[in-house]
């Protein structure tokens, strides 16, 4: 036993070293490469969010909106309130895990696709909103920031984006090796059973919900802060929903790893594609999303694991 | 310990039990009868997944109407369900873990709750690695009586434990109760009545979502209703 126990920790070890090669990587190139980068590591931090989530088995198709919410929360607490950008993204996490808790009191008592549906049309509301509520937040136009974190300047922003995913990682880790990951397993594979071994369903969801549209709601405000405006259309945009649950499908559900793989090779694999077929990439992403679910469930992760325990049992 | 007044239950418009008291003291407790009799259904009242229609449930003074699952379970009541019902996709140690971890009185003893377990059902200890889904029925049964174990319970309550398990096991199963029962008060929902009978102190047989005779696992044993309807006698 033990000696498996060895093994299973030293794969993560590897897969950390390698991914902290992949974020180290761009401090090394140009503006563009590290423009990808910011790309990829807001999607991969959604990724992991959406996939911190769906542990409890309760899917969410809220990121385009918590995701939207924290943009604005962002742009509009610097425009008004003059917030510093860190501080306004901080603000924004608040904002949109607020928002999550409240709204998380009512639709958690949906489950399957009632609470996925609940929550696709949440993102929804809050876009219309936005979009109708011109006064403040500018309507369909949308707003500009007056100032880009570290003045835009790219290897900067690209450390902070570094650093948010390595926040993010750990959290994420965090939720894997403490109670509350037993406790959100325990739901997801038998909510009755789970009750009646004394786990307050009900308390566990709401913090998974928070937690995770607080850091959707920090990746949005990231966003605007690289880029220096917002619009309901842009914002709230389904890809913010979409791609990341790719990349989480294709590296592997109900771990770290999975959605960071995925989003470093999907987003990588988006740009290359960008470059020949412009719009033409999100086919290839839905081709690559049949194959996997078709013949590979458990995504390269957990084909991994399968593999290095099939290896480990032949020794 | 656990006391049930005047409890009615219904699925739809059928009533399942009706109007039925019952005391369980502290020792262990049988409630015996055939399919459809509504043991099962007490046991989910007992835990609020099906709700009464009137009548109220107390245990050791507090009344659980208005609590939820979780809620009765922190007060000292763990089941061992029918069906097993573990969580097949986590190892023997998570399942066991889950047991404990969530129930405030038992958390700070996980350890050593563990091994106590452990010592009761040794195969546990073997298998920590493996996944709960991939044991045999014998093993996930030991697995499912060990993670109710967890909560440190005042009452465990076993929904039919000797469902789909081999004769040998069930003797053995019944033996480890027997044991138990100096530690825990246990209540058990049974058809075997007569391997049942070696493990309770009080019997209580039901019919129709009532209970129709009540006495000692001597009385029982020689009861010549019970002996023709319930031991093949």
């Amino acid at each position: 036993m033990n000696s498996t126990v060895q093994k299973n920790k030293t794969w993560p070890v590897i897969f950390g070293i390698l991914g902290v090669i992949v974020m180290i990587l761009p401090f090394f190139s140009g503006p563009y490469i590290q423009s990808i980068g910011r790309t990829v590591i807001t999607y991969m931090i959604l990724a992991i969010s959406w996939d911190m989530l769906i542990r409890s088995g309760q899917l969410s198709f809220g990121l385009a909106g918590f995701f939207g919410l924290g943009s604005y929360a962002a742009v509009l607490s610097a425009v008004n309130l003059h917030f510093n950008p860190f501080i306004s993204i901080v603000f924004a996490a608040l904002v949109a895990g607020l928002i999550a808790f409240l709204v998380g009191a009512v639709v958690l008592r949906l489950r399957g696709m009632y609470f996925a549906i609940t929550t696709l049309a949440l993102g929804e509301i809050f876009r219309i909103i936005i979009h109708n509520w011109t006064s403040l937040t500018g309507g369909p136009n949308g707003k500009l920031l007056p100032k880009l974190a570290f003045d835009g300047a790219s290897i900067p922003t690209y450390a902070m984006m570094v650093l948010f995913a390595l926040i993010i990682i750990a959290l994420s880790e965090y939720f894997k090796r403490s109670r509350i990951h037993y406790a959100l397993t325990a739901i997801r594979d038998n909510e009755i059973v789970a009750k009646s071994s004394g786990i307050n369903i009900y308390k566990y969801l709401l913090i998974a919900f928070t937690v995770t549209a607080a850091i959707q709601g920090a990746a949005g405000a990231g966003f605007a802060q690289l880029y220096g405006f917002v619009t309901p259309e842009s914002s709230f945009n389904a890809n913010y929903t979409l791609i990341p649950l790719a990349m989480t499908l294709l590296g592997g559900m109900y771990s770290t790893w999975g959605p960071v793989i995925g989003a470093v090779l999907l987003g990588v694999l988006g740009e290359f594609l960008k470059l020949y077929i412009p719009y033409g990439h999100l086919v290839v992403y839905g081709i690559i999303i049949i194959l996997v679910l078709l013949f590979m469930p458990w995504g390269i992760v957990g084909m991994a694991g399968r593999l290095l325990k099939k290896g480990e049992s032949h020794e | 310990m656990l006391e049930l007044k005047n409890i009615s239950c219904s699925y739809g418009r059928m009533p399942v039990v009706r109007n039925l008291t019952l005391d369980i003291e502290e020792g262990s407790t049988g409630l015996f009868g055939p399919n459809g009799a509504g043991k099962t259904t007490i046991i989910n009242a007992i835990l609020g997944l099906v709700p009464l229609k009137t009548g109220s449930i107390s245990f050791r003074g507090t009344e659980l109407n208005k609590l939820k699952t979780h809620e009765r379970v922190h007060l000292g009541i763990s089941v061992v369900p029918q069906e097993r019902e573990l969580f097949p996709f986590m190892t023997v140690y998570e399942n066991l873990i889950v047991g404990g971890q969530n129930v405030p009185s038992a958390r700070d003893r996980v350890a050593r709750t563990l091994e106590e377990v452990c010592e009761i059902f040794p195969i546990l200890k073997e298998r920590f690695e493996q996944k709960a889904g991939t044991m045999s029925g014998g093993q996930q049964r030991q697995l499912a009586v060990g993670r109710a174990l967890m909560a440190r319970p005042k009452l465990l309550i076993l929904d039919e434990p000797s469902l789909g398990l081999q004769p040998s096991i069930v003797h053995d199963l019944f033996s480890i109760l027997k044991d138990m029962k100096k530690d825990v008060s246990i209540m058990v929902t049974e058809q075997n009545v007569r391997e049942s009978l070696r493990a309770v102190d009080t019997g209580h047989i039901m019919e129709n979502g009532e209970i129709i005779i009540t006495g000692t696992a001597d009385e029982l044993s020689n009861n010549p209703e019970v002996e023709k309807a319930y031991m093949g006698l």
